[in-house]
């Protein structure tokens, strides 16, 4: 649900921070503060071996144009955004420095089936191709070597978002531990919960942090592109330390729907796979 | 000794239930995941005259033998013809492999059919066997669980009241397996809080017995093939001979309940492991056999890439849980008492199993995460591997009771 509704996030920052001011007085006329606009934007690709640093869709120049090719995957609310931020590489340039954004209109490309998730299924994303639509040269989002900068930037969303799912996860089950009783005491009060509880505590206090370091960076305008890689591996590791921990300390009960926690437990495994799921 | 080496039967079981499972679990897998609920009926029918036409039941329920058969075995210091719950930890890991939830469908004895053979007199043995062996797939479940407590089976709130040749139960049972399907049900009850362990007894209840009733069916995270009911007993009258032990052996009931999870957890154990090695067989055929990626065991790690030493890691893990599965169930195929050794194999499968179903699906990346592939629902499925049979927490407090020779008191 988050997510759904950040999605125009990626496509605004991006535009506010890169934009020309033609580019910002079209896109944010178009965005109506007393509801939401669907815009988003693309850059996961559908392989195994996906890597962002090396994109496989290509922006090729001809005449005015760009021409894209190439498929894009999980993209949120692709089927409903008004205008759509695909990153895709520009000529031969290398790494994250080569990637450009392009915007495509609604329309502007082929959407394909809603991907299904392991969790967050109230998202809505889909794969997409492109097949070779043509973007003017006044709709290319130059980023003149800033992907880095705002992948540090959804990286650190990354990390926000995962202590949030962490801390729902972390409150219920302390507050479940406190009140189930086994062998005639509270469950909290036998060590090996109350630890677990006390190691969860320190990881979501520790994550928070790295969000909080990398936030402060980004604020200063410093290069945070490490401190926001390192955080968003360490809080999606920790993640699935806490969630697992969170339906096991509800036994049985963590296993069934009735309690949210497994649900954060297959939301919490989406954290280290994904990209660009938000951003700050 | 344990010997390490299978012999023909194993072989045979192995290789004849991996291909059961790669060309009859798998590709039916993800549709009975995703529709919960929908009953398999075809893989039941089709899973059921397969192991009869074999002359094998398959289930947990092998898992006790015929005890003086085996100690007789014991005397000579030989192999007995027939290590039952090795094999069965052979097969059932290929079965696990090929999909958790329909083996917890597969028909046959089940968790209830191994509490009878745990608890159960030589004459109920017989008689309930017979109907869980019996021509038509049936199930014998197994109902301890209740709203108020799981992990503290001495809680039992049900109740049995004598009344004549009858018992009168009362009480809820939820998490029972299989508990929408199941011919036989064995319902642990209490006669009396104040007898405490003692005064806790299991009825082998039959489906359609008056005042037997199935609530609701779980929704759940994982093993979503297998369903997972709530069951009420109102006013069920059981006949006495029913009671599992019978009415004098007081002490049977409780103790009854916890040898069957001597037998039951190297199972639950080899299920895990079965799922782990999906997983990593799946990561493996990519990374390895399909794109040529080397793993080079034993050289230092600044030789080596993460992918390398991550798959490796994996196949440690899978072979300790593994061995200590095996050791398990070979004691209990040697009458030796497995109390410790059962509990170590369910804990360390029900942890290793998380860790690499999580491992796999990062590996994979965002495809990973999606449902165009099975690594997300393996993960999923994992997780009760850790809980039911005995929480990771409750398996480890056996462990440690037994190393630090520590009464229950002494640690809680
Ligand atoms: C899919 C599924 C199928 C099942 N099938 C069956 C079945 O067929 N028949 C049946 O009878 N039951 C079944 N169960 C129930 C299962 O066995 C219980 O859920 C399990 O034993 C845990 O009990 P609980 O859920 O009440 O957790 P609780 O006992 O409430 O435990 C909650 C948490 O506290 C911890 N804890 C409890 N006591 C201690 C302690 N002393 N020290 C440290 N930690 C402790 C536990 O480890 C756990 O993390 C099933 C459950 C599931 C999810």
């Amino acid at each position: 649900m988050t997510v759904n509704i950040l999605a125009p996030s990626l496509f605004n920052i991006p535009l506010m921070l890169y934009g020309t001011e033609e580019q910002k007085k079209k896109y944010f006329t178009m965005n109506k503060p007393d509801q939401f606009q669907g815009f988003t934007s693309a850059l996961v690709e559908p392989s195994v071996r996906f890597d962002t640093e090396a994109l496989k869709t290509t922006a090729v120049d001809d005449v005015d144009d760009f021409v894209l090719n190439g498929d894009k995957a999980f993209v949120t609310i692709a089927d409903s955004a008004l205008a759509t931020l695909v990153f895709a590489k520009k000529g031969s340039g290398e790494g994250l420095a080569g990637i450009d954004g392009f915007i495509l209109p609604s329309g502007g490309f082929t959407v394909k089936e809603r991907e299904k998730n392991q969790g967050l299924r109230a998202l809505k994303q889909f794969s997409i191709s492109l097949d070779g639509a043509r973007v003017p040269r006044n709709e290319v989002l130059k980023l003149s070597g800033g992907f880095a900068n705002l992948l540090a930037r959804s990286r650190t969303a990354s990390i926000a978002l995962t202590t949030g799912v962490c801390r729902a996860a972390y409150e219920y089950a302390l507050a479940y531990a406190k009140e189930r009783i086994a062998f005639g005491e509270p469950i909290a009060s036998r060590q090996s919960v109350a630890f677990t509880l006390a190691e969860m505590a320190m990881e979501i206090d520790a994550m928070r942090l790295m969000a909080w370091k990398s936030a402060w960076m980004l604020d200063k305008g410093m290069d945070t592109y490490k401190e926001a890689s390192i955080g968003k591996r360490y809080a999606a590791d920790a993640a699935m330390f806490i969630t697992r921990n969170a339906t096991q300390i509800l036994g049985g009960h963590g296993f069934v729907r009735e309690h949210p926690v497994e649900m954060w437990y297959r939301d919490a495994r989406s954290f280290a796979v994904s990209e660009f799921m938000a951003i700050v | 000794m344990i010997d390490f080496e299978f012999t023909p039967i194993m072989k045979m079981a192995k290789e004849f239930t991996h291909n059961y499972a790669r060309d009859v679990m798998r590709p039916i897998a993800r549709k009975y995941d995703e529709e919960e609920h929908v009953e398999p009926t075809e893989f039941i029918q089709k899973t059921h005259e397969m192991f009869r036409s074999l002359g094998f039941s398959f289930s947990t329920a092998n898992a006790s033998g015929d005890k003086e058969e085996k100690s007789e075995h014991k005397e000579k210091h030989e192999r007995p013809k027939m290590e039952m719950n090795l094999l069965g930890a052979i097969a059932i890991e290929e079965i696990a492999w090929g999909c958790p939830g329909l083996t917890l469908r597969i028909p046959g004895p089940g968790l209830g059919g191994a509490a009878i053979m745990a608890a159960g007199t030589p004459e109920q043995k017989k008689r309930f066997m017979k109907i869980l062996n019996g021509p038509k797939p049936s199930y014998g479940a197994m109902a301890l669980t209740e709203p108020g407590f799981g992990s503290d089976a001495s809680a039992v709130a049900t109740t049995a009241v004598k009344d004549g040749d009858y018992y009168i139960i009362n009480g809820t049972k939820i998490f029972v397996t299989g508990g929408d399907m199941a011919d036989l049900y064995v319902v642990w009850a209490t006669l009396g809080k104040d007898l405490g362990r003692a005064g806790i007894k299991a009825f082998v209840i039959e489906k359609g017995t008056p005042g037997l009733k199935m609530a609701r069916l779980e929704h759940k995270l994982g093993i979503r093939a297998s369903d997972t009911a709530e069951v009420v007993l109102e006013d069920c009258r059981v006949h006495k001979d029913n009671l599992l032990g019978g009415e004098k052996k007081e002490e049977k009931g409780f103790k009854g309940a916890m040898q069957t999870f001597d037998a039951t957890r190297p199972m639950v154990a080899a299920m895990a492991i079965g799922i782990a090695r999906s997983a990593y067989d799946y990561v493996y055929e990519d990374f390895v056999v399909k794109n040529g990626l080397e793993i080079n065991y034993g050289k230092p790690l600044h030789k080596r890439g993460y992918i390398e030493t991550v798959l490796e890691d994996m196949e440690a893990k899978i072979s300790a849980a593994r061995l200590l599965t095996w050791k398990a169930a070979w004691m209990l195929d040697h009458s030796l008492p497995n109390l410790k050794e059962a509990s170590m194999a369910k804990a360390k499968a029900g942890t290793v199993v998380d860790e690499i179903t999580q491992k796999a699906i990062e590996l994979y990346g965002p495809e990973g995460y999606s449902r165009r592939h099975l690594l997300e629902k393996w993960m999923r499925d994992a997780k009760v591997y850790d809980v039911f049979e005995g929480t990771g927490q409750i398996q480890r407090l056996v462990v440690a009771r037994a190393i630090l020779d520590y009464t229950r008191k002494e640690l809680k």
